[in-house]
């Protein structure tokens, strides 16, 4: 029988999510005319991501206090919980609308329907723009719906607290299936719906509208105002509060060579994943489409419950050999970020005719045509394929749930030993030590990011 | 313009994709079943032990590490964490009863204890550290020992209030009680706290309480680090915490004092000490003894007593190397429940919170 009590906490999620989801999407579209039009925001759109790199943990740490004082007005609590939640997914649902292959129907063809007087809205969410919204609205929908650092700190109604709360003294594993038939059908249902609605190939060529001068003036304002409000938020707040008070303990907690350990576990275990999810990246990219959506089913489900299910798994005597190695959690990780790749991938790999002109001039006896070939599949395939792999090796290296399940002994990561310092409030070592296992991630996407700009087209003049 | 480069793979070929990742899939599960059938993994290399961990790591590290230091032996850490407080490794030892892993179990309370004696996953050592320990705070035949204890206490925010057992009385007399905090009592030493409470107060006592008091806005905070941010904050006046927690806030220069939990009929307080165990099958039996001693041995109950956390040393130590504050604790937990009548209580009191806070 259905507890009450996590129906509630679903039901409770669901609304909050379809909030959130629904003010990215709705601001993703406003703004969207700026990134493709305003050449400033052209330039240093990829500031407007700086929100998705802020470790979860983090702005969970720094927010914690202000939900205490919030106790007594859960509503507020809940709205300011929901803000950071927008505020974190907006960049995601941003680049899924700007990069996701075009619509089958441009607007000028959605502009004709509505000469025709034909059912516009059915055309828009079937075959226009409003398919690629229906996307991005499903997947922030779903990583909301999963979200777990940061609810744990802010002490939210949400069915993985629900979940993590019902393991106290021991629940089988049968049971947590149970438990998770309605969290996971919401998110089964989403899923479909992401898939439905990507586009699999360039159909046609898309035609944005042309915003007038001054509404193309009001949405900037709204992007640069969102985006501000962001960095205040996700950014200023959460880093002054441990930046300042890590300064002071920096050079103390550098020489200790168990954080470095800790650092290289955590490196270890996203490298072994991230390559374990470019295999089946890869070879899902071949299949059909529901085996795909098959593969993305246990990652869908959140951190927590995948660590729960493999737990329970390597605790069985068949696989009870392999309890105390790195694999159960390597495994883990896998299925935690396969969802992100094999969304992401299709959406960064756009194929176009620039690509198979590129391919034609690959094929040319003209050693020239061909270093030039080489320089443009670098741009158009090497570049998204980075960006991807750094994507996914950020999520598998802030993992928190599954890595504090699964972790061998002696051998914990680094983000897991920082929640558990947590705990105890905030002193300068600690500080120092999120300052050092949060700044590596962004140094290494940093190196990702430069070497991918990096490459010029050679002089061909 | 022909775009057969652009072209996804054919439908043969998609079918013959798959049918190498199915293969492939199939030869990694077969690889898996093939490893598992192999005889059990070889015991861990002489010298190497593996010790769970559920005492906070920043007291309980520094002290495995001197130990590693000082004999030679390499310990295998896991720790719990508060990520996983409800997933605890007290959990993970049932689950590893047929293939034990680990060797030694250091628990920061007793209630998890009870529940691994009472499904046999200890095996019984009386060594040196166990002789010194009394009885009140040890099995009878050596299946756990306790030291190095905490106590459950009133944390009262100065600010607002004097810290006297008079003006709690008068702040538990009000009838909204939302400037009054406790840990949810699903996990942890509230969930202790509890069960005292359902063998003294019987089941109904303790569910009648429990109701007043949430009827009356009793705030349910998260944990015991969350009830002393939220008297430390002043966002409420008193609660029932750790000594540990208290001496966290009292540490960060906050406007708190505290004043020991004592139960209503007996005025006795509830002293929660650490326990330490060996964990039947465990592959290093020797190497276990030693962790065990040295333990609970009267050098580390003083270094525990001195730490942030003054822990409250259970055997014989020599007084004079503890603070004031720990010499005040160490009478107050002489006047502790007996925490070994919990057993009765300790399934009915989780059953009942499990209906009232997951149902």
């Amino acid at each position: 029988m259905m507890s009450e009590a996590l129906f509630r906490a679903v039901m409770l999620t669901l609304c909050r999510s379809m909030a959130v989801a629904g003010l990215c999407t709705l601001l993703a579209h406003l703004c969207l005319p700026t990134l493709k039009q305003v050449r400033l925001v052209k330039r240093f759109g990829w500031l407007l991501l700086i929100p998705i790199f802020m470790p979860p943990l983090v702005i969970g740490y720094a927010y914690s206090n202000v939900a205490l004082s919030l106790i007594r007005h859960p509503i507020l609590n809940d709205l300011l919980y929901s803000l950071l939640l927008a505020i974190r997914f907006f960049p995601v649902t941003l680049l899924l609308i700007h990069m996701a292959p075009p619509a089958p129907l441009s607007a000028a063809a959605m502009h004709n329907l509505k000469l025709a007087r034909r059912s516009r809205w059915t055309s828009f969410i079937l075959h226009g723009q409003g398919r690629v919204l229906v996307m991005a609205f499903a997947v922030v929908f779903v990583l909301s719906f999963t979200e777990f650092e940061i609810t744990s700190r802010m002490a939210c109604t949400h069915w993985s607290i629900w979940l993590f709360d019902a393991q106290v003294g021991g629940a089988p594993l049968s049971s947590t299936l149970r438990w998770l038939m309605l969290p996971g059908s919401v998110s089964l249902a989403l899923l479909w719906l992401v898939f439905m609605a990507l586009p699999t190939r360039a159909q046609r060529t898309s035609l944005h509208p042309t915003p007038s001068s001054h509404s193309l003036r009001l949405r900037l304002s709204l992007l640069v105002g969102w985006w501000l409000v962001s960095l205040l938020l996700c950014l200023i707040i959460p880093w002054w509060w441990v930046l300042k008070p890590a300064i002071g303990a920096m050079p103390t907690v550098i020489t200790k060579p168990e954080i470095w350990q800790e650092i290289g576990y955590s490196v270890m275990y996203a490298a072994l994943s991230t390559l374990l999810i470019g295999m089946f990246t890869w070879l899902l990219g071949f299949t059909p489409r529901w085996v795909r959506w098959l593969m993305c089913l246990p990652g869908l489900c959140g951190s927590l419950v995948v660590g729960l299910i493999i737990l329970g798994l390597f605790q069985t005597n068949t696989f009870n050999a392999m309890y105390d190695t790195p694999l159960p959690l390597v495994l883990a990780l896998t299925w935690i970020a396969l969802p992100a790749a094999l969304i992401l991938a299709p959406i960064l790999r756009q194929r176009s005719t620039g690509q198979h002109l590129t391919w034609l001039t690959r094929l040319s006896l003209n050693k020239q045509h061909q270093t030039l070939a080489r320089h443009l599949h670098w741009q158009q395939q090497v570049r998204s394929m980075l960006l991807l792999t750094g994507i996914i090796a950020y999520i598998t290296y802030h993992d928190l749930p599954a890595s504090a399940l699964l972790s061998p002994p002696g051998m914990q990561g680094a983000v897991v030993r920082l929640y558990n310092l947590m705990h105890y409030g905030k002193y300068e070592t600690l500080s120092a030590m999120v300052v050092l296992t949060y700044m590596l991630p962004p140094l290494v996407l940093g190196l990702f990011v430069m070497i991918s700009r990096g490459r010029k087209l050679p002089d061909h003049g | 313009m022909n775009q057969q480069g652009l072209q996804p793979p054919s439908k043969s070929h998609s079918l013959f994709i798959t049918a190498i990742t199915l293969i492939a899939g199939l030869c990694i599960v077969a690889g898996l079943i093939y490893v598992a059938k192999q005889p059990p993994a070889p015991k861990p290399v002489q010298g190497e032990l593996t010790v769970y961990c559920a005492h906070d790591s920043v007291y309980s590290e520094p002290i495995l590490k001197q130990f590693e230091k000082e004999t030679g032996i390499k310990l295998n850490i896991r720790f719990d964490t508060e990520a996983t407080k409800s997933l605890g490794l007290t959990e993970s030892l049932i689950r590893e009863k047929d293939n034990p892993r680990c060797d030694v179990f250091w628990n920061n309370e007793i209630l998890g204890t009870l529940d691994l004696q009472s499904k046999g996953i200890l095996e019984p050592y009386k060594g040196t550290g166990y002789e010194r320990i009394p009885a009140a705070f040890k099995h009878p035949d050596g299946l756990w020992t306790g030291f190095a204890a905490r106590l459950r206490v009133w944390i009262i925010n100065t600010n607002m209030i004097t810290a006297t057992p008079q003006a709690i009385d008068v702040m538990m007399e009000k009838e909204n009680l939302d400037r009054v905090t406790i840990a949810k009592p699903l996990y942890g030493t509230t969930r202790t706290h509890y069960t005292v409470l359902w063998q003294t107060m019987g089941e109904d006592g303790l569910k009648d309480w429990h109701d007043e008091m949430t009827s009356r806005g009793m705030i349910i905070a998260q944990s015991n680090g969350q009830t002393k941010n939220l008297v430390a904050q002043a966002n409420c006046t008193i609660g029932w915490t750790d000594t540990d927690d208290f001496f966290v806030a009292k540490d960060e220069g906050r406007s708190v004092e505290m004043l020991p939990y004592r139960l209503e009929d007996s005025d006795q307080t509830i002293c929660i000490p650490n326990t330490v165990m060996m964990v039947k099958g465990s592959p290093q039996p020797e190497l276990a003894k030693k962790l065990i001693d040295y333990l609970l041995s009267e050098r580390i109950e003083i270094q525990l007593s001195q730490s942030t956390a003054r822990q409250i040393p259970l055997g014989p130590v020599d007084e004079e190397q503890l603070s004031d504050e720990v010499k005040q604790l160490k009478v107050w937990a002489t006047e502790g429940y007996p925490l070994m009548q919990l057993e009765p209580a300790r399934q009915a009191t989780l059953d009942w919170l499990k209906s009232e806070y997951l149902q």
